[in-house]
């Protein structure tokens, strides 16, 4: 049995998931609707995997399901996987020849570089990393709760 | 258990009021940085090939990235003629081709080639017109240019030549390489006298127009 004081960790663990998933929401949509940075192919595709996180999340917060994890880690894992791909790409690790862009922005074009390092599929990857870790830590201190139901 | 909801909704609201802010923040602050200031008659804004329209000596150029193919120059251009019609001959125009779509440089070649032939400002307003017929997304007709263009009366052995003209073609690439340089990133985009319109509508429009004008006197 598990006790009040772990429990409330693994609540704060979702969260900070359900933080993550509004922010990098807001900070997408500061980019192409504020600063009218036109997303790119991979852009879009990383968009799709996160933005349906809010609504899971905030549902699964609501009702305390501590099965909510099973509905967010494939968004999550397809999301991490696709900026993580994305990242190769940017950094010129896998060759751009085999880019699957073809019109419209380029996956690979610099649109904005704050300190020289911090990039927009960068943010990408860290905030679906800090999502996974989150994640991570919530379905962990919530199995025995998934056992309790 | 439930969560407490007001957590949530408080840390939301957080959130969106921040994205509000500096939303906020950075229009005002993109509008404080002066655009820079292009020349509003000379490259890469106005290059002397472009098909023009009005007093060459107009105290406002307006300058007007289209693409043919694009159904939102098609549909603001009779506004864009209403509006410079009200300036008289305090206006004149200017056409710049900034093509996005799967036939734009054809359409602009052909547009260049009836203006080989002093036609091209009937030939832009018949593939504006026709745009449904020509120009669908899911079914575009190409092959029907060089018809509207035989309907318009022009001499087809001539157009046809025009069409392999490599000037043309590298006029258009010119036209490219500068809107990219002006950032133009979507169709219709409109500078008036050097500063690109922000809204597109007949209002916004006219305004700027008005602002150029009393700019002008204001430095005389």
């Amino acid at each position: 049995m598990k006790t009040p004081d772990s429990q409330d960790k693994c609540w704060t663990w979702l969260f900070v998931a359900w933080a993550l998933s509004l922010a990098a929401i807001l900070g997408t949509l500061f980019f192409s609707e504020v600063m009218k940075l036109p997303p790119c192919s991979l852009c879009w595709y990383q968009r799709i995997a996160m933005y349906p996180l809010f609504p899971i999340l905030t549902v699964g917060l609501i009702f305390r399901d501590p099965k909510v994890s099973r509905y967010a880690w494939p968004f999550a894992a397809a999301g991490g996987l696709l900026a993580i791909y994305h990242n190769l790409l940017y950094y010129d690790i896998i060759p751009k020849t085999i880019t699957p862009c073809t019109q419209g922005v380029s996956c690979t074009e610099r649109q904005l570089e704050w300190f020289g390092v911090i990039t927009i599929p960068l943010l990408s990857l860290v905030a679906f990393l800090l999502l996974a870790t989150a994640l991570f830590f919530f379905s962990k201190t919530s199995r025995e709760l998934v056992h309790e139901n | 258990m439930k969560t407490n909801k007001y957590l949530l909704i408080g840390v939301f609201a957080l959130f969106v009021t921040i994205f509000l802010w500096a939303a906020r923040w950075y229009t005002l602050n993109q509008n404080e940085q002066t655009q820079p200031a292009f020349q509003p008659n000379s490259p890469p804004l106005v290059r002397p090939y472009s098909p023009t329209q009005g007093d060459p000596g107009a105290p406002v150029t307006v300058v007007e990235f289209l693409d043919p193919e694009c159904e939102a120059c098609g549909a603001s251009f009779p506004m864009i003629k209403k509006a410079l019609g009200e300036f008289g001959r305090q206006t004149r125009l200017v056409i710049r081709y900034m093509p996005f779509h799967h036939n734009s440089v054809y359409a602009a070649t052909v547009l260049e080639s009836a203006r080989k032939q002093g036609k091209y400002w009937e030939a832009l307003e018949i593939l504006f017109k026709k745009q449904p017929e020509w120009a669908s997304h899911q079914n575009p007709k190409p092959e029907l240019l060089p018809k509207y263009m035989e309907e318009l009366g022009l001499d087809m052995e001539l157009f046809n030549a025009s069409l392999k003209d490599e000037t043309i073609k590298s006029k258009i690439q010119q036209d490219q390489e500068d809107g990219s340089q002006l950032k133009v990133t979507g169709t219709p985009t409109i500078f008036v006298n050097g500063k690109a319109l922000s809204r597109l509508s007949y209002d916004a429009l006219t305004e700027a127009i008005r602002d150029a004008l009393s700019n002008k006197s204001d430095n005389k």
